[in-house]
């Protein structure tokens, strides 16, 4: 049961007033990020219109306002996009096991709202990927929290603004982020870093789709939810620390293992908030340079390739 | 005598099975993945052959031309190559020359000699098969070298798969000690040979 006093501060901050100064709003969003910060979003939903909480707080962070409704029915209206099969060969593999997943995303959806990607992608001429492999588990979780076309606006948000360096075609930036993972190791767990580095485990290898899917990759999808309220809060960019964190949450068992990797491959429940607390610690050691490398790794092309192994960069 | 370690690379198109063949087998059970592999999966397993206990570490990878670019780390090392299609889709069959091309440029491999062998996968779905065995077969003698071995599994019954994991394994291991033969090399040239020119280059 979660504590009546931390629901109603909630409530609080979001029953915003019809006539509010932008000023407001931002210390008002200022105040979410704190709560969300403290407290996670408290598993509740509010009586009169039935809307999950944490619904209503993504929104905000995500800033998707009311999404077009018509402009997504328009794109939906228009089927099966150029990269149908290749959507329809992974949307029967996403979250499989999890029943209540299933029960409340059922596959279709996830088939119309990356195929409307696809079609907006193409009819705004934007840059980067299509459809890769992974978007899939990016969109699940979005329509798991959100309506359908709150979702997609969602969706396009973080895919083409919060993170393109991470669905460019060659999915630059996640091997940018993995990277990252290796220097931020390296700085706050040296002892760890080197005996990973001996048995050549690099980020790229085992921490690839944790960043490429913010995590969500990791089952159980109710852990990675909490993270997600974080990261939409203080930004994706976290992500890289964050996985960094769940290594070093086991690094008992990686020290004592012949074969760490298979710790690592192992889809062991990492605890959210636990990892959120060793995410800030971590986030604290940084010096300035590798802040600033990981807020912009994800959105600032220069800084991507800046980091990019030397058989990744362009000729 | 040291423990031996093989590295064993799973590839082929998406969603032909090659996570859930790699699970068969370490696991001997059939397991409903909870995503697509993205980047790559892992597994560890041990196999006994001619009394030796072998350490199988088994990898595999989105099967996605994109993720292609997971290069050098991901197939660095590999003591052998399991190609995978799906007897239910002939594309996935004829892109196996991209795969293993492929992974010949990343590894150095040598065409004639690498250890590969083909699984054809989900072949419990007889009803929906496009790919001829007689065809996957051709495809095996069609390349350079010894033809390469072809077996029809199914990750889902368990079919063949244990036997094909375990030929891929004795294939590695047979040009494990012919490759120790063949490379005896001094160790003064082994120094030369490392110094290479390419290194630095400007990060710009």
């Amino acid at each position: 049961m979660e504590s009546p006093e931390i629901i109603s501060s909630f409530m609080k901050v979001l029953e915003v007033p019809p006539s509010i100064s932008d000023e407001e709003k931002k210390e008002r969003l200022i105040q979410l990020k704190t709560l969300v910060l403290h407290h996670g979003i408290p598993d509740y939903t509010i009586k009169d219109s039935e809307t999950p909480l944490r619904q209503i707080v993504w929104k905000c962070l995500l800033r998707t306002g009311n999404g077009d409704i018509q402009k997504y029915l328009s794109l939906v209206k228009r089927g099966k996009s150029s990269l149908h099969d290749k959507i329809k060969r992974d949307t029967d593999r996403t979250f499989k096991s999890n029943r209540v997943f299933e029960e409340k995303v059922p596959e279709d959806k996830l088939i119309r709202l990356l195929n409307a990607y696809v079609h907006y992608k193409e009819e705004n001429d934007l840059p980067g990927a299509s459809y890769v492999q992974g978007m899939n588990v990016v969109a699940a979780p979005l329509l798991f929290v959100l309506p359908e076309h709150d979702a997609f606006f969602a969706f396009v948000r973080i895919v083409t603004k919060h993170c393109p360096t991470y669905f460019m075609k060659n999915l630059e930036g996640v091997h940018a982020g993995a990277a990252l993972v290796d220097i931020i190791l390296e700085t706050v767990d040296p002892e760890l870093f080197e005996y990973l580095s001996k048995h050549k485990l690099i980020g790229e290898i085992w921490a690839f789709s944790r960043l490429m899917t913010f995590c969500a990759s990791q089952p159980p999808l109710d852990e990675a939810l909490k993270l997600w309220d974080f990261f939409f809060a203080f930004g994706e960019h976290l992500t890289v620390p964050a996985v960094v964190a769940q290594a070093i949450i086991v690094k008992k068992e990686l020290l004592e293992s012949a074969v760490p990797v298979q710790i690592l491959s192992e889809q062991k429940t990492v605890e959210a908030r636990q990892t959120i607390r060793i995410t800030r610690e971590i986030f604290r050691k940084l010096d300035q340079r590798q802040q600033s490398a990981l807020a912009l790794h994800m959105i600032d092309s220069d800084t991507m390739e800046k980091l990019l192994p030397s058989s990744l960069k362009k000729p | 005598m040291p423990k031996r370690i093989l590295k064993i690379i799973v590839l082929g198109n998406a969603s032909v099975g090659k996570t859930s063949l790699m699970t068969q087998y370490v696991n001997r059970k059939f397991s409903i993945q909870y995503k697509a592999t993205i980047g790559a999966d892992f597994m560890s397993t041990e196999a006994v052959i001619d009394d030796d206990r072998i350490t199988l570490h088994i990898w595999d990878t989105a099967g996605q031309e994109r993720f292609q670019s997971l290069g050098a780390s991901f197939y660095r090392g590999a003591d052998a190559c399991v190609l995978v299609y799906d007897i239910t889709s002939a594309r996935s069959l004829t892109s196996l020359d991209v795969w293993r091309d492929e992974f010949l440029v990343h590894t150095g491999g040598k065409e004639e000699t690498f250890p590969f062998i083909v699984i054809g996968n989900k072949c419990d779905k007889e009803e929906e098969r496009t790919v001829e065995k007689e065809r996957a077969e051709l495809w095996c003698k069609s390349k350079r070298g010894k033809p390469i071995e072809h077996f029809e599994c199914s990750a889902k019954t368990g079919q063949n798969v244990h036997e094909a994991f375990l030929h891929v394994t004795k294939l590695a291991l047979e040009q494990d000690t012919s490759d120790a033969q063949e490379v005896f090399i001094p160790e003064h040239i082994d120094v030369d040979h490392d110094t290479k020119p390419d290194q630095g280059g400007c990060g710009c």
